[in-house]
């Protein structure tokens, strides 16, 4: 694909971005570009900073990334998009602390590859009754749909399995759960 | 191993040097030859906010109601990455992408108490 339609694609993506964050913030929004093989992504700018939200007088903060690459799109062989591969939106307390995030990192270091929900960790262990252990909510990584854009049951029996601490009836759940992913 | 934003347990060799941004910055510089040629070329760098250091970014927008938004070169990129990992982990850039390719830290990749670990290697410019 040509760079120019390339970089429209990008450039319109940035227009989106920016004209929707500013119904929350001011804080600037950039495409960063890495040199090959690293994709670029969108975030706020500086990169070491969170974008102020107000919120009854107190400041909390939100920031995000999206790693993509340009792709062809449906509507036509030189009709140019962007592919989004991963992305973090969080928000943040005053103190910086995290109070949730929606996370995809399908190729990070972590077993949670599946875009997913992280509640704040100072989430009270929620009481299940009968002398069940408690749910601690707070150190899940609850999903919000996989591949197929949608929670699908599998998702929802590997998190009853790797996080509620459900017992599994099989040895295999693991590799069944991911063929019907597949 | 524990992390503490911006208050990273540093060893005897680990002492921060402020020369190593701009090491770094020339060592991306040269691989990649004419990085800044584009932004530097770009519009709008004395409009900025000046609390957000972009000089060298690329403007897009910004005359329509809504805020502009950037386009950054790598270089540029770096130094901001540069800056972030200053400022959550304490220490510079080499020294972070050393010891995270060398295996620490990957316990606290999806950390909420350590949620800047997972976006700064997403987000490592090399």
């Amino acid at each position: 694909m040509a760079p120019r339609e390339s970089r429209a694609a990008v450039e319109g993506r940035l227009r989106h971005l920016r004209r929707v964050a500013q119904c929350v913030t001011e804080q600037p929004i950039a495409v960063v570009h890495r040199p090959a093989p690293r994709l670029p992504y969108f975030s706020f700018l500086p990169r070491s900073a969170l974008a102020p939200l107000d919120r009854g007088g107190a400041r909390v903060w939100l920031r995000f990334e999206q790693e993509f690459r340009p792709a062809q799109n449906d509507a036509g062989p030189d009709a140019v998009d962007v592919q989004l591969l991963g992305d973090r939106y969080q928000l943040l307390g005053t103190e910086e602390q995290e109070v949730l995030a929606y996370h995809w990192h399908p190729l990070g270091v972590s077993p949670f590859t599946d875009p997913h929900l992280r509640l704040s960790g100072s989430l009270a262990p929620l009481d299940l009754g009968g002398g069940a252990a408690p749910a601690r909510l707070g150190k899940m990584h609850l999903p919000t749909g996989g591949h197929v854009g949608l929670v699908t049951l599998a998702d929802i029996v590997r998190l009853l399995i790797a996080e509620f601490a459900v017992e599994p009836r099989r040895p295999d759940w693991a590799r069944i759960v991911a063929e019907a992913d597949a | 191993m524990m992390v503490w934003r911006g208050e990273a347990v540093l060893g005897p060799s680990s002492i921060i040097r402020q020369d190593d941004d701009r090491r770094e910055e020339a060592a991306v510089a040269r691989a990649i030859p004419n990085a800044d040629a584009e932004i530097d070329a770009g519009p709008g760098w004395d409009d900025d906010p000046p609390d957000v250091p972009l000089l060298g970014a690329e403007r897009i927008g910004g005359d329509d109601g809504f805020p502009p938004a950037y386009i950054l070169s790598p270089v540029k990129s770096r130094r901001q990455y540069n800056e972030a990992v200053r400022k959550y982990m304490g220490m510079s850039t080499e020294e972070f992408v050393c010891r995270w390719d060398a295996g620490e830290w990957h316990e606290l990749y999806d950390d909420r108490e350590h949620w800047w670990v997972g976006s700064l290697v997403d987000t490592r410019p090399d």
